[in-house]
C-alpha cells in the first residue's frame, strides 16, 4: 500500500538569484519500507526531507502521506498531522535542553494531550537502552545516547512515517551501526515506514530501497 | 500539566539571572508609571489647592449686596457655599512706618469665609464674636505696629475722604491731602495673628478681621462657591441680570476658573496639562519599550527550542499560550513588586519635597497621594497592556520564523550596508575585520538601544540646558550682592538720626549706604537749561539718579572682577548712564541684554524720549549687582556724591521727589540682625523703613532650586535607570546569543585581549551613534523650547556643555561595563560544552 506519494516536487530558493534545489521529483513509498536517500552534499536531500515532513512547502508539486495531501492543509492542521503521523530525527538531535529525557521522548504525546502507553514506552526505551537515563538532561548524555532519545521521540506516537536526516552524521562508526540497527528493528517490529538520508553507502545498503540524489534530481538505484 | 508550561517553569528556574532581569525590568516599568502619574497628579491637584489658598476658595463675588439678594442667594440650589464679608470701615494708622499703608481695614467674616478666604493663623485663635479681632502679620513686620494677642484696642472707624471732600474707596491709593473721617469707634480684643493675606497686597491698608455680626447693618460682600464650577459663568450672569441694582459689582475668581478650564481662555491649566502629558507620555514610551524589550529578549535565545516544538507538532496556538503563560508568571511577580515599589518611591519623594516646601513657607501646600487606587489600577493596566502587546509580538515573530532554517541554524543574517563598514583593507588585523563583520550583522538589537539611550541623554541635556536658562533669568546669583541684610529707607531727606542709630547698633561687621533719587518730569525745573539741553532732558523723560560713596564702589570693585569698569564712576564730573546686565545698542537705539560679556539679545525698546536721553549719555554696563540697580527699560544715571547733593538741594526748592537710601549690612547672624532692626522704635522720622534678610531669601531661592532639581533630576534618574536596565537587558542577550561565536574564536586562537577589543570597538561605535543621535534630538527639543519659552525672555540658544561631557562619560562607562560583562561570560565558557551541542543552556 502506498503510504507516501511525491508528485513533481520542485523547490527554488531566493528571489533575486533563484537557486533550484529540487527539480521535478516524483516517487512513491509503500508502507513498511525502509528507504535510504543518498547523494553528495548540496544535492537537495535535506530539503526534500523537510518538504516531506511538512516543514518547508515546495515551490510546486504535492506530497501525500496516507492519502492526505500535506500542503492542502492549513498550518494548524499540518502541525497536528506532523505531531501524529510523522516522526523526525535530526543530525544534531534537537532535544529540548530544559526538559529531561522522559519529557523529551513523550513530547509528541503531551502536545497532543494523549495518554502515555506505558508498556510501549518501556518497550522503546529498553530496546534503545536508555531506560536508566530517563531523569537525566540532554547535556548530561553522549551523542549516541542523545540520538537514541531522538529516535524514541520519533517513535512514541506510532507515526506513519519516520524521516531521519543523517542520524549518524554526528556519531562514530560503532554508534552509527547501532543507530541504524535500531531503526531497522523499529521498522521491522512496528512496520513503520522509514526514510533515511545518508551520504554513507554502507548504511544505505541496509535499506530496502535506495534513491540517489544529484543536483536536485532523484533516481532509484535498482 | 501542559508540557509547554512545564518547559516554561523549568526554563525560568534554570535561568534565574535572566528571569530576575525580566521581572526587574517590568517591575521597574510598572513602578515608574505609577510613580510618575501619582507625582504628576499630586502636582496638578496641589497647584489647584495652592491657587485656592492664595486666591480664596470661591468662584464669584458680589459686592455690597442688599438683604433681598442675600436672602435669595441663601436659597439658591446651585450654590455650594456662601462666604459673607462685612465692611466695618477703615481706621487711620498715624504710627505706621509704611506711609503707603496708612490704614487698618476691619472686616467681619462668616465662619465659611474664615475657612475659604485665605486666612492662615500663625498665632492665637479665630474670633468668636464681633468684639474679638485677628490682625495681619504685616502690621508688625511692615507697619511696625505691635498688636499681640491679649491686647485691648480701640479702633476709630470711618471713611477716607479726598481733599475735595469726596468719599474714597477703601482700596484706592493714598492721595495727597486726603483725610480720615471717623464715624464710630469700637473696643476690641486681639485674639490672634494671621499670615498676610493676598487681598492686602497693593492696598493701602492692613486687614483686621472680626466675626460676622448678623445684627449689624453693614455693607456686605458675598463670595460664592458653586456646586459645579462650570455653572459659574452662566449662573453668575443670570443672577447679575435678575438682581440688577441690588449689588454694586460682581467679579470672578479668574485664576481659579481659568485653571479649571471654565473660560475659553485656557491659560495655566492647559499649559500645565500639556507639560504633564508630555512628561508622562515620554515616560510611558520608555516604560513600554522596557517591557517590549524584556519580552522580545526572552525569546531571542530560544528560537531553536520553539522550532523544535513546532517541528514536533506544537501548533501556533499552543506556542502563543506558552508565551502568555510565561508572561503571566513573570507579571504575577513583577506587577505587585513594581506597584509596591512605586508606592514606596513616591511616598519617599513626597516626604522629601514636603520637607523642602515647609522650609519656604510654613503653610505651603503639601504633595499627597490622590486617586491612589485608580492610579494603581491604571498603571497596572498600562503595564499589562504593554506586556500583552509584547507577548503578541513575540508570538507573531516566532510563528513567522521558518522551522527548517532555525533548526539548521543557517546564518540568515541581514547585513547593514553602510559605505564606512565596507572596508576591505588587507592591512586590517583579524580582530578589526571581525569587528566590522559584527557591526554589519548585529545592528538590529542595537536599534532599540540607540533609541532608548538617545532619548535618555537628550532628556538629560535638555533638562540641564533648561536649568541653565533658569539660572540666568530667574535664579539670580545673589551671592554676588555681598550683603546679608539690607534696610530700605524712603524719606524726603537724609535720615541722619536713623543712620546714626544704625551705625551705633550691634550685630554687624560692615555697613554701606547707597543713595538713589527718582526724578520725574515734575522736578525738571530744578535743572539748568544748559544741563537739560546737554542731556536731551524734557518733560517727557523719567529717569533715576544714583550715587554711591567711594567705599561702596571699592567694595564691589574688589569683590567682582566684572565690576572693574566701575572705577570710572568715582570722581565723576558728569552723569553717566549705567545698565545692569544690559547694554545700549546705539545703532538700533535699544537697550539690549547681555547674558554674559560676549552675547547680546534684544529685549527692550526704549520710549523715544528715553532714546533721546541715552543718545547723549555715555553709558556703561556692569554685571555687578550694585544696590538699586535693576534690569529696566528707563534710564538710570549715575553721578558723583557731590553732584547728588547739588541735585537734591535744587530739587528741594522746586517740588517733590523720591529718595531711597539703602543700607547694607554684613553680619555673622543675619536673623538676629534682622530681628533687631525690626524692633527699632518708631518715629525715627522716616517715611518708610523696610528690612530684608537676603540670607533667608537666598535660602528660599536655594530651596526652590533644590525642589526643582529634585523633581527634574529625579525624573531623569528614573528614566536613565529604566534606560540602563533595558540596555543591559538587550545587550546581555545580544552577547549571549553570540557567545558561542566568540568562544569559537577563542578556540581557534584569538586572544582574550583581542576579544575585549572587538567588543569594546563595537560598543564605542554604537556609543558614538547614540551620542550623535542624542545631540541631534536635544537640538530639536531645545530649539522648540527656546523658540516658545526662552527666546521671548531674551535668552541665548545653547546646549549645556557639561551635560554633553557627562553623556560621553556615561557611554564610556556603560561600554566598559558591558565589555567586562561579555568578556567575563566568554572567558568562563567551557570549550567542550560549546563544541558539543548546537543548542546551549544559557
Amino acid at each position: 500500500m502506498e503510504i507516501l506519494k511525491v508528485s513533481h516536487i520542485s523547490k527554488v530558493f531566493g528571489n533575486k538569484q533563484p537557486s533550484v534545489v529540487l527539480k521535478d521529483i516524483s516517487f512513491t513509498v509503500k508502507k513498511g519500507e525502509f528507504v535510504a536517500i543518498v547523494g553528495p552534499s548540496g544535492s537537495g536531500k535535506s530539503t526534500l526531507l523537510h518538504i516531506l515532513g511538512g516543514l518547508e512547502p515546495p515551490t510546486s508539486g504535492s506530497v501525500s502521506i496516507d492519502r492526505t495531501s500535506l500542503y492542502n492543509l492549513s498550518e494548524d492542521q499540518l502541525t497536528i498531522f506532523r505531531r501524529r503521523q510523522i516522526g523526525m530525527i535530526y543530525q544534531f538531535y534537537n532535544l529540548v535542553p530544559t526538559l529531561n529525557i522522559r519529557e523529551n521522548i513523550l513530547l509528541p504525546l503531551l502536545l497532543d494531550n494523549k495518554e502515555v502507553e506505558q508498556s510501549y514506552l518501556n518497550q522503546i526505551i529498553t530496546s534503545l537502552n536508555i531506560d536508566k537515563i530517563m531523569e537525566y538532561y540532554p547535556s548530561q548524555l553522549s551523542g549516541g545516547q542523545q540520538q537514541r532519545v531522538a529516535i524514541a521521540r520519533s517513535l512514541i506516537h506510532h507515526p506513519t512515517l519516520v524521516l531521519a536526516d543523517e542520524p549518524t552524521g554526528n556519531l562514530d562508526s560503532m554508534n552509527s551501526r547501532e543507530i541504524v540497527d535500531l531503526l531497522k528493528l523499529a521498522n521491522k517490529r512496528t512496520n513503520t515506514t522509514i526514510l533515511l538520508i545518508t551520504h554513507d553507502m554502507n548504511i544505505a545498503m541496509q535499506a530496502d530501497r535506495i534513491f540517489e540524489m544529484n543536483a536536485g534530481e532523484i533516481k532509484e538505484d535498482k | 500539566m501542559n508540557i509547554l508550561n512545564v518547559y516554561i517553569k523549568k526554563y525560568l528556574k534554570e535561568n534565574q539571572h535572566r528571569t530576575a532581569l525580566s521581572i526587574a525590568s517590568i517591575a521597574l516599568a510598572a513602578a515608574m508609571i505609577f510613580s510618575m502619574s501619582a507625582i504628576m497628579t499630586s502636582i496638578y491637584v496641589s497647584i489647584n489647592e495652592s491657587l485656592v489658598r492664595s486666591t480664596g476658595n470661591y468662584h464669584a463675588v458680589f459686592t455690597d449686596v442688599n438683604q433681598n439678594f442675600a436672602s435669595y442667594l441663601d436659597m439658591n440650589m446651585k450654590i455650594e457655599e456662601e462666604m459673607k464679608v462685612q465692611h466695618y470701615g477703615v481706621s487711620y494708622l498715624s504710627d505706621s512706618m509704611n506711609k503707603q499703608k496708612a490704614y487698618l481695614r476691619l472686616l467681619g467674616f462668616s465662619s465659611s469665609a474664615m475657612q475659604n478666604l485665605d486666612i492662615d493663623l500663625v498665632e492665637g485663635r479665630l474670633p468668636r464674636n464681633s468684639n474679638e479681632i485677628i490682625v495681619s502679620q504685616s502690621l508688625q513686620y511692615e507697619g511696625k505696629i505691635k498688636m499681640v494677642p491679649g491686647l485691648q484696642v480701640v479702633l476709630n472707624l470711618g471713611e477716607r475722604v479726598s481733599e475735595a471732600g469726596n468719599k474714597l474707596d477703601e482700596a484706592a491709593p493714598i492721595e495727597d491731602n486726603e483725610q480720615f473721617l471717623p464715624l464710630h469707634s469700637g473696643s476690641y480684643e486681639v485674639v490672634g495673628v494671621f499670615e498676610t493675606p493676598n487681598f492686602d497686597y497693593d492696598n493701602p491698608f492692613y486687614s483686621v478681621i472680626t466675626a460676622y455680626d448678623e445684627n449689624a447693618d453693614l455693607p456686605m460682600d458675598i463670595y460664592l462657591l458653586y456646586k459645579d464650577i462650570k455653572d459659574t459663568y452662566q449662573v453668575t450672569g443670570s443672577l447679575s441680570q435678575l438682581f440688577k441694582g441690588e449689588y454694586t459689582a460682581f467679579s470672578y475668581n479668574d485664576t481659579l476658573l481659568k485653571y479649571n478650564n471654565v473660560f475659553n481662555e485656557r491659560l495655566i491649566s492647559f499649559q500645565m496639562l500639556v507639560l504633564i502629558v508630555f512628561f508622562l507620555l515620554f515616560f510611558l514610551i520608555i516604560a513600554g519599550e522596557l517591557i517590549f524589550s524584556s519580552f522580545a529578549n526572552a525569546y531571542l535565545n530560544r528560537e531553536k527550542h520553539l522550532a523544535i516544538f513546532k517541528s514536533i507538532g506544537a501548533t501556533g496556538h499552543q506556542i502563543r499560550m506558552m508565551i502568555v503563560y510565561e508572561g503571566i508568571v513573570i507579571l504575577g511577580l513583577a506587577l505587585p513588586i513594581g506597584l509596591l515599589a512605586g508606592y514606596g518611591f513616591t511616598s519617599g519623594t513626597f516626604y522629601v519635597v514636603n520637607q523642602l516646601l515647609k522650609r519656604i513657607v510654613v503653610s505651603a501646600v503639601q504633595l499627597n497621594f490622590h486617586y491612589t487606587w485608580q492610579l494603581m489600577l491604571l498603571s497596572g493596566g498600562a503595564a499589562l497592556f504593554f506586556s500583552f502587546c509584547s507577548m503578541r509580538l513575540a508570538a507573531k515573530k516566532t510563528s513567522r520564523k521558518s522551522i527548517r532554517s532555525t533548526l539548521l541554524s543557517n546564518d540568515e543574517v541581514d547585513e547593514e550596508r553602510k559605505p564606512y563598514l565596507d572596508l576591505q583593507n588587507r592591512f586590517l588585523s583579524i580582530d578589526n575585520k571581525l569587528t566590522l563583520k559584527h557591526l554589519k550583522q548585529n545592528h538590529k538589537p542595537y536599534r532599540k538601544i540607540i533609541f532608548l539611550l538617545s532619548s535618555v541623554m537628550a532628556l538629560f541635556i535638555t533638562t540641564q540646558t533648561v536649568f541653565d536658562y533658569m539660572r540666568q533669568g530667574v535664579f539670580l546669583n545673589i551671592d554676588d550682592a555681598g550683603y546679608d541684610v539690607k534696610a530700605v529707607i524712603m524719606n524726603d531727606k537724609y535720615p541722619t538720626r536713623l543712620i546714626t542709630r544704625l551705625k551705633l547698633s550691634d550685630g554687624y561687621s560692615r555697613m554701606l549706604v547707597a543713595e538713589m533719587v527718582n526724578v520725574t518730569s515734575n522736578d525738571l525745573s530744578a535743572f539748568s537749561d544748559e544741563f537739560k539741553a546737554l542731556y536731551n532732558i524734557d518733560e517727557t523723560v523719567t529717569f533715576t539718579l544714583i550715587s554711591y560713596s567711594d567705599d561702596v564702589l571699592d567694595y564691589y570693585i574688589k569683590r567682582n572682577s566684572l565690576a572693574r569698569n566701575l572705577e570710572i564712576i568715582k570722581n565723576l564730573d558728569r552723569p553717566v548712564g549705567i545698565l545692569y546686565n544690559q547694554a545700549y545698542d546705539a545703532d538700533n537705539r535699544k537697550i539690549v541684554e547681555i547674558a554674559d560679556a560676549d552675547r547680546i539679545n534684544n529685549i527692550y525698546s526704549l520710549y523715544p524720549s528715553d532714546v533721546k536721553l541715552f543718545d547723549k549719555l555715555e553709558v556703561i554696563s556692569t554685571h555687578a549687582q550694585l544696590p538699586g540697580l535693576t534690569m529696566q527699560d528707563t534710564p538710570q544715571m549715575i553721578i558723583s556724591d557731590a553732584m547728588m547733593q547739588q541735585v537734591i538741594a535744587e530739587l528741594k526748592s522746586v517740588g517733590s521727589y523720591e529718595e531711597h537710601f539703602t543700607v547694607f549690612f554684613k553680619s555673622s547672624n543675619p536673623n538676629a540682625l534682622e530681628g533687631m532692626l525690626n524692633m527699632l522704635p518708631q518715629g525715627e522720622g522716616v517715611d518708610t523703613f523696610e528690612v530684608i534678610n537676603a540670607v533667608a531669601r537666598q535660602l528660599e531661592t536655594k530651596t526652590i532650586k533644590a525642589l526643582l532639581e529634585i523633581m527634574m533630576y529625579g525624573y531623569i534618574i528614573l528614566i536613565a535607570l529604566m534606560g540602563m536596565v533595558a540596555v543591559f537587558n538587550i545587550s546581555s542577550v545580544n552577547f549571549e546569543y553570540r557567545r558561542r561565536e566568540f568562544v569559537l574564536y577563542r578556540m581557534l586562537g584569538l586572544r582574550m585581549r583581542s576579544v575585549r577589543r572587538m567588543i569594546f570597538s563595537e560598543l564605542i561605535f554604537y556609543g558614538l551613534k547614540i551620542l550623535m543621535s542624542s545631540i541631534l534630538l536635544s537640538l530639536i527639543v531645545n530649539g522648540l523650547l527656546y523658540t516658545f519659552m526662552f527666546k521671548p525672555m531674551g535668552m541665548h540658544f545653547h546646549l549645556e556643555k557639561t551635560s554633553i561631557i557627562v553623556c560621553c562619560a556615561l557611554i564610556l562607562i556603560v561600554s566598559i561595563m558591558l565589555m567586562l560583562y561579555a568578556s567575563h561570560k566568554i572567558r568562563i565558557s567551557r570549550y567542550s560544552e560549546e563544541a558539543k551541542n548546537e543548542i546551549s543552556l544559557l
